[in-house]
């Protein structure tokens, strides 16, 4: 029965009349009209009117400038779209990391759209100041710089100098230049601080060559590496640079293999890499450095220094024999004494090993002695000149002592400065509790700060001057002599920030009469030209200047080698002595060993969300802090893993998880440097511990060097325990076959394992143009992290956070796994990638019900997020555990959404991902080749884990093509598939970790 | 035993309801208003703001779900398998437990688009015609348990609804009330002729030769959810008979629960003498010796197959993070039971109440052992985890998924006849006793 029908609504037709129908539809359609309008107002999009030239929207602009994340000052090239930094990637024509970066390079971007920013200028406002009440207020950036010009100007009342004291970091090129300048010229005393100074390597090469400075190190060129605690695979001086050059070593020729040993009390991350970790007492290594040369002098193995400084430096070796120092060390003799003669071997030649000396085991009382007695090393076994030289010296050589610090507390609590500014330093962090730096920055009328972080240090500024980052900034670095990379801004400034080097001039132009003269005109940027044109000039360059600015520019720098320089043993030298850490504290008791972080440096990368989500590399930690003892150590302790503890010393305490790591030494309590900030915003405030709080503010006696190995502590368990989200379960493998090795003997003999042939009901998959695939090598990845975030960066991947660690919801598309194998040799330590294996029969195609996962013709596993009703089965059925899922909506807390990248789809809640193999770089090479009218070739498409891998250790490209890399690697006698078993035929072959047994020498077979 | 009196002993249980039944009413409905928020706030955040754990992807909702499709499994086996065995002492319980069929399907049902991320695309689980060219993916097993479920849940509620159209008459003729109306709809115009009739025994036969082989076969293709799987623990072949013969003990389980309490509540003795839940017993021996046997040959095969995945798995659930709960799994399940080879257990119906209620804990516990501690305990060692902690929201639907069910059978009890009046009266004057 229809509308229509007479019978049926008659009555209704007959009610409703044609004028009252009219006159409803008349009031109806505005009702409806208007409730049909969305509540959410229009957007509009404007398009460019006048485009800028050579932009076009949806291709990327690439800028070459420099890493600010860390002194090593790694070339940087940043892709923007839109004029939005998005990625940042390594410049291959910088000498120092060569394309390369670290996993703080990667989270530069988190710096850079920070949330916590300070997005303009500030002036603290006291409320209550009885209750000490006080916040920070927006105020004009006039009325600040008049503000901190007239603190100034009080300042140097009468002629007064030094009232002022600047601190920066350190700084190098024109900047540095120009605050050397502007401190003179306003009177001001100026320090370069950074925490982890070099002090003892520089005093140690004054003493031993008469010249002060940090030689510049050549890990590739080492077939023997042997360190003492120098952790140059997580911050010793320039990682990204040593990272490869290591990698460089370490690649298997002609069936010999280079030997890597690390002396120190914790199985660290470059120790896990090492072909044998020596667990030492903490402050003795500088006994085995020792011993290493006084068997080479003994035994007369060093060639190439003449016999006057060979009978002083034995007569000053003479006690320090193997044997000797065995019990103090808790080395073997016999070990040592091997190794002595592999580091000097008459075979290989002078200068092929090298000997370095850092990290928190090297940093103890006897941190000058120590650097002394491997200068010595290095020095009988002839590296000084090829593998340690002098010449191209790191720019750590004018870093100001701590002792120079400590000297500017005391000033400070003396009431002898009148105004503080600091640049881009926390010394309230970073400088050890005892010395009281928070109580005397109280009696400092005046602090003001250009940092653009609310730190601990900036956060008692009356007044911030927020800077730009490293990338909105021009500038250039000079890491080493003869590298000036440049640094320029890669996009606009993103908030209401200044460049420090205009405030500089500003202020300083301001103050007026001599100041104002003293300084050069016009802004940085023509400063920095100005600086430039002297370069020019000294280049003798053909070009005029401003194409030598261009080429310099879209080069990222002007790089020369700089030929090292020879130098003699000092007279003095006689006189060293040489003894093991002194450290505070009961006898018997834990030492404590706070050790710098890979991810959080000295604490700058604490605010960073990558660097906290990312679990640490050797406890898979993350969000946290842990103090990690031997299991003996925390049996005798009466504490429990994961249980909380109080440790103590002499200085400070505090409380933090106890977590059991067998491999550590015995009476030892190692706390990672970096978390523990009472501020920086809310990744990092209130999060963990911070063990500069425990250690003695004295410095070393000869260095003036901060002490980082200086207490013995006590250790209380508590009751509580607190979780501390661990994001690898076990680190032992069973006989699960996933991280697998293979001996060096075993290898060269052909006594390999052939994987086996695979076998199938179904019919392949056809891949009739390419077929993308990887090699992974298990021997050079040493387990960084740096791929993981630059997967982060890339692909959008969501910051799940503290909470949801606790139940591992990590959004990681790319983890390491990190295995470790019984051995003799202290270390067999694996570190694994572990992404999705794009496997040709993959489990988890078959097993979704919508089709949200399908094989692409080309070998890609694609997920089709939109598609996706997020049953988790694909998950459950992947072996290798790498589908992650959506758990809550992600979030990009404002302006982190910025770095988004627009070619990769944000997922919402709800939805599985993986990853891709980059798929957005896929297309992009592809659509490159085409426009090219030229095929795909290998090298064109390089997925983000493997562009950034300091070591290379990921190849990348097609299957199809026999002569790609990946596919010659694939070939190789060392390839596997984990898991392969399970017949998924991963597009991704594993190259053996290559394992050498202990005491065994290169073999020169 | 007249057929007046039949009527009024079993329409007496659709008379007006008391206080107890309003409170049982109020209570399932509260349980089951919280368990909605529960689920409304699930899909307004996230399915994060349950319990899981990476690789714990799979755990409450799905151990709900097969535990809900395994209580299916008690209506066909009382109904219809043995109608077709011509078992006559299944009259008493049999229409009550295809209610219990029907309602715990349409409970399980609700379960795979509870644990959806995105359960607004539900449908996408079906093939509805497109101009995409969309279609789902045959090979996964999860469009199986849809095409096995839904059909199972439309050939049980016609099973149910055909056996009920002629006590549906029987009330309309009797009850007076706003439901006669409802009836006078439901019996579709039965008039009890002897045409009618024949019709009915022979549809009802064929329901329930076709509900038999779907009930097999629904809660095979449940476990292939995970038999499919190549994870350690679940991929084995003894999946299939496995999950069925647990079905039937978790199922006959539940029909005691509820039966027990019908029983009581209704003042039903007469007709669901002792004997017959003494039979229910003395079924649950041989499925509880069956899981035993399962469980034996679980461990069995994963030290046989040299498998280091499958031993490792299989050690780690007996003595690993879960194992309280596998001991407590193997006692519910296991030894409880044995107890019912002793008669006078067998025969007490408290006892029978509280040992159906630790076979269903065990059952319960015997899902949730089985998908978390596979998924926690698979092939690589770094994605190892620890115990699962369940949150309040799935607390909360679990919960609600027994008011919903409950709150189902409560209506059913109250508005339709418990006890086939029909097939009653057929055994009364198959023995010979004349209408009054």
């Amino acid at each position: 029965m229809s509308l229509l029908d007479p019978g049926m609504n008659a009555s209704l037709v007959e009610r409703v009349g044609r004028r009252t129908f009219l006159k409803l539809l008349g009031a109806a359609a505005p009702a409806v009209a208007a409730s049909a309008c969305s509540p959410i107002p229009p957007e509009r999009i404007i398009p460019y009117v006048i485009p800028p030239e050579d932009e076009v929207p949806g291709v990327a602009t690439w800028y070459a400038t420099s890493c600010g994340e860390c002194p090593a000052g790694c070339g940087l090239t940043v892709r923007t779209l839109e004029g939005r930094a998005v990625k940042v990637e390594g410049n291959p024509e910088h000498p120092v990391n060569q394309g390369r970066l670290c996993i703080r390079g990667q989270a530069a971007l988190q710096g850079l759209y920070n949330p916590d920013r300070i997005r303009g200028a500030r002036r603290r406002e006291v409320m209550n100041a009885a209750a000490g009440q006080n916040r920070l207020t927006p105020v004009q950036w006039e009325d600040a710089l008049a503000a901190l010009t007239d603190r100034l100007r009080m300042a140097r009342q009468g002629g007064r100098t030094n009232r002022i004291a600047i601190v920066t970091p350190l700084l190098t090129g024109s900047l540095d230049r120009l605050f050397d300048t502007w401190a003179k010229a306003v009177g001001a005393r100026r320090l370069r601080y950074e925490p982890f100074g070099y002090e003892a390597v520089r005093t140690a090469s004054r003493l031993c060559f008469g010249r002060d400075g940090v030689p510049h190190y050549d890990l590739a060129r080492a077939e023997v590496l042997v360190s003492f605690g120098a952790d140059f695979l997580e911050t010793w001086l320039s990682t990204v640079e040593h990272s490869g050059g290591f990698a460089q070593a370490r690649r298997l020729r002609n069936g010999r293999k280079s030997r890597f040993v690390h002396v120190e009390p914790r199985l660290s991350l470059t120790a896990s890499n090492a072909d044998e970790w020596l667990a030492s007492q903490p402050g003795t290594e500088i006994l085995v450095a020792l011993a290493m040369a006084q068997v080479i002098l003994a035994e007369g193995r060093s060639q190439t220094i003449p016999a006057a400084e060979v009978t002083t430096i034995r007569n000053l070796v003479a006690p320090f024999s193997p044997d000797r120092v065995a019990d103090r060390t808790g080395i073997p003799a016999q070990k040592v004494t091997n190794l002595a003669r592999l580091f000097s071997d008459p075979q290989a030649g002078p200068g092929r090993s090298l000997a370095i000396a850092g990290g928190v085991a090297s940093s103890g009382s006897n941190a000058t002695g120590t650097q002394v007695a491997v200068h010595l090393l290095n020095y009988v076994a002839g590296n000084v000149g090829t593998t340690a030289q002098f010449g191209p010296d790191a720019s750590y050589g004018r870093v100001s002592t701590y002792r120079e610090m400590a000297d500017l507390v005391a000033s400070m609590r003396a009431g002898e400065v009148d105004t503080l500014v600091t640049y881009d330093v926390n010394p309230a962090f970073t400088l050890p509790g005892a010395l009281g730096f928070d109580a005397a920055l109280g009696r400092v009328p005046f602090v003001a700060s250009f940092s653009n972080v609310l730190d601990e240090t900036t956060a008692r500024a009356h007044l911030v001057l927020p800077a730009h980052s490293p990338l909105e900034s021009w500038g250039d670095v000079e890491p080493r002599a003869g590298v000036r990379g440049l640094m320029q801004p890669v996009m606009e400034p993103l908030f209401d920030s200044r460049h420090v080097g205009d405030m500089l001039l500003d202020v300083g132009r301001r103050l007026g009469g001599d100041v104002a003269a003293a300084l050069p005109t016009g802004d940085f940027y023509k400063y920095l030209g100005s600086e430039w044109q002297a370069l020019h000039a000294q280049a003798q360059s053909a070009a005029s200047f401003d194409d030598f600015w261009a080429e310099a520019l879209g080069h990222g720098g002007v790089w020369r080698t700089i030929a090292a320089e020879k130098v003699a043993l000092s007279a003095g030298i006689a006189a060293s002595s040489f003894v093991t850490a002194e450290l505070g504290g009961a006898a018997g008791a834990p030492v404590l060993v706070p050790y710098p972080s890979l991810h959080f440096y000295d604490g700058r990368g604490a605010n960073r969300s990558w660097l906290q989500e990312i679990p640490d590399p050797v406890t898979k930690a993350a969000w946290s802090s842990w103090a990690e003892v031997h299991p003996d150590t925390a049996k005798a302790l009466g504490a429990e893993d994961g249980q909380l503890v109080t440790v103590e010393s002499d200085h400070g305490k505090l409380d933090v998880p106890l977590l059991v790591n067998a491999h550590l030494g015995r009476g030892v309590v190692a706390i990672p440097i970096g978390q523990g900030h009472r501020e920086y915003g809310r990744y990092a405030a209130g999060r963990g511990v911070n063990p500069i709080a425990l250690i003695d503010p004295a410095p070393e006696a000869l260095s003036a060097a901060a002490r980082w190995l200086s207490v013995r502590v006590r250790v209380t368990p508590r009751a509580l325990r607190p979780p501390v989200p661990r994001l690898q379960a076990s680190e032992q493998q069973f006989d699960s076959g996933v991280a697998q090795a293979v001996s060096l003997a075993d290898l060269n003999a052909g006594r390999i394992e052939a994987p086996q042939p695979h076998r199938s009901l179904y019919a392949d998959h056809k891949h009739p143009v390419h077929r993308w695939g990887m090699a992974i090598d298990l021997d050079t990845c040493t387990g960084c992290n740096a791929c993981v975030a630059a997967c982060y960066a890339e692909n959008n991947v969501p910051v799940a956070g503290a909470e949801a660690m606790y139940r591992n919801r990590t959004m990681a598309w790319l983890r390491i796994e990190r295995f470790v194998e019984p051995s003799a040799a202290g270390s067999d330590t694996r570190f694994i990638p572990m992404l999705c294996q794009h496997c040709d029969h993959a489990p988890c195609e078959t097993v979704c019900p919508v089709y949200a996962t399908y094989h692409s013709d080309e070998g890609l596993n694609a997920q089709v997020y939109n598609r996706c009703v997020g049953t988790r089965y694909c998950g459950n059925n992947c072996p290798y555990r790498v589908r992650r899922f959506n758990w809550f909506e992600p979030d990009f807390p404002d302006p982190l959404h910025l770095q988004l990248n627009p070619d990769v789809t944000a997922r919402s809640v709800g939805v599985m991902e993986k990853c891709t193999f980059c798929v957005q770089r896929i297309q992009a090479g592809k659509r490159q080749a085409k426009d090219e009218n030229r095929p795909v070739k290998d090298g064109d498409v390089v997925p983000a884990c493997a562009q950034t891998c300091p070591g290379q250790a990921i190849v990348f490209g097609d299957l199809n093509d026999p002569q790609s890399r990946v596919s010659q690697l694939g070939r190789e006698a060392r390839g596997y598939h984990v898991l392969g078993e399970l017949n998924t035929r991963p597009a991704i072959t594993y190259l053996k970790k290559i394992v050498s047994p202990p005491g065994a020498g290169v073999n020169r077979t | 035993m007249s057929f007046r009196r039949i009527n009024d002993d079993i329409l007496r249980g659709l008379e007006a309801p008391g206080l107890a039944y309003f409170a049982g009413v109020s209570l399932a409905l509260a349980v089951l208003a919280l368990a909605l928020y529960a689920f409304w706030y699930q899909v307004e955040v996230g399915l994060g703001v349950a319990g899981y754990q990476p690789p714990i992807l799979w755990a409450v909702y799905i151990t709900n779900f097969v535990f809900w499709v395994g209580i299916t499994h008690s209506g066909t086996l009382v109904s219809a398998v043995l109608y077709l065995c011509r078992a006559r002492w299944r009259t008493g319980i049999a229409r009550a437990s295809e209610a219990m069929t029907v309602f715990a399907i349409m409970t399980a049902g609700l379960f795979p688009i509870i644990h959806l991320g995105r359960p607004w695309f539900a449908y996408w689980l079906f093939p509805y015609p497109n101009e995409r060219q969309l279609w789902v993916n045959f090979k996964s097993p999860l469009i199986w348990d849809v095409f096995a479920i839904s059909s199972y849940m439309t050939v049980s509620a016609l099973f149910l609804y055909l056996g009920l159209v002629p006590d549906i008459a029987a009330s309309r003729d009797r009850i007076k009330d706003w439901r006669q109306r409802l009836y006078g709809l439901l019996a579709l115009g039965w008039r009890g002729t002897d045409r009618q009739w024949r019709h009915l025994n022979s549809l009802y036969g064929f329901l329930a030769a076709l509900v038999t082989p779907l009930a097999v076969s629904v809660h095979s293709v449940v476990s292939w959810d995970f038999a499919m799987a190549l994870t350690p623990g679940w991929h084995s072949t003894i999946f299939a008979p496995y999950f069925v013969a647990g079905a039937i003990f978790s199922g006959v389980a539940m029909m005691l629960t509820l039966l027990i309490l019908v029983r009581r509540l209704l003042h039903l003795e007469k007709y669901m003498p002792v004997a017959h839940f003494e039979n229910l017993a003395k079924l649950i021996i041989p499925l509880s010796l069956i899981l035993t046997y399962v469980y034996l040959t679980e461990f069995f095969i994963a030290r046989y197959s040299g498998s280091p995945f499958e031993r490792g798995t299989l050690l780690d659930r007996a003595i690993g993070a879960y194992a309280p709960f596998f001991w407590m799994m193997v006692f519910c399940n296991s030894i409880v039971p044995l107890l019912f080879f002793f008669k006078r257990v067998r025969t007490d119906l408290r006892a029978l109440f509280a040992i159906s209620i630790v076979i269903n804990i065990g059952m319960w516990l015997e899902r949730f052992v089985l998908i978390v501690t596979s998924l926690s305990h698979s092939f690589d060692p770094a994605e190892w985890s620890g115990l699962y902690h369940p949150t309040w929201v799935e607390a909360a639907i679990t919960a609600g998924s027994f008011a919903w069910f409950f709150l189902l059978f409560l209506l059913f009890v109250k508005n339709f006849p418990v006890i086939s009046m029909a097939e009653l009266k057929e055994e009364t004057t198959r023995e010979g006793i004349h209408v009054a």
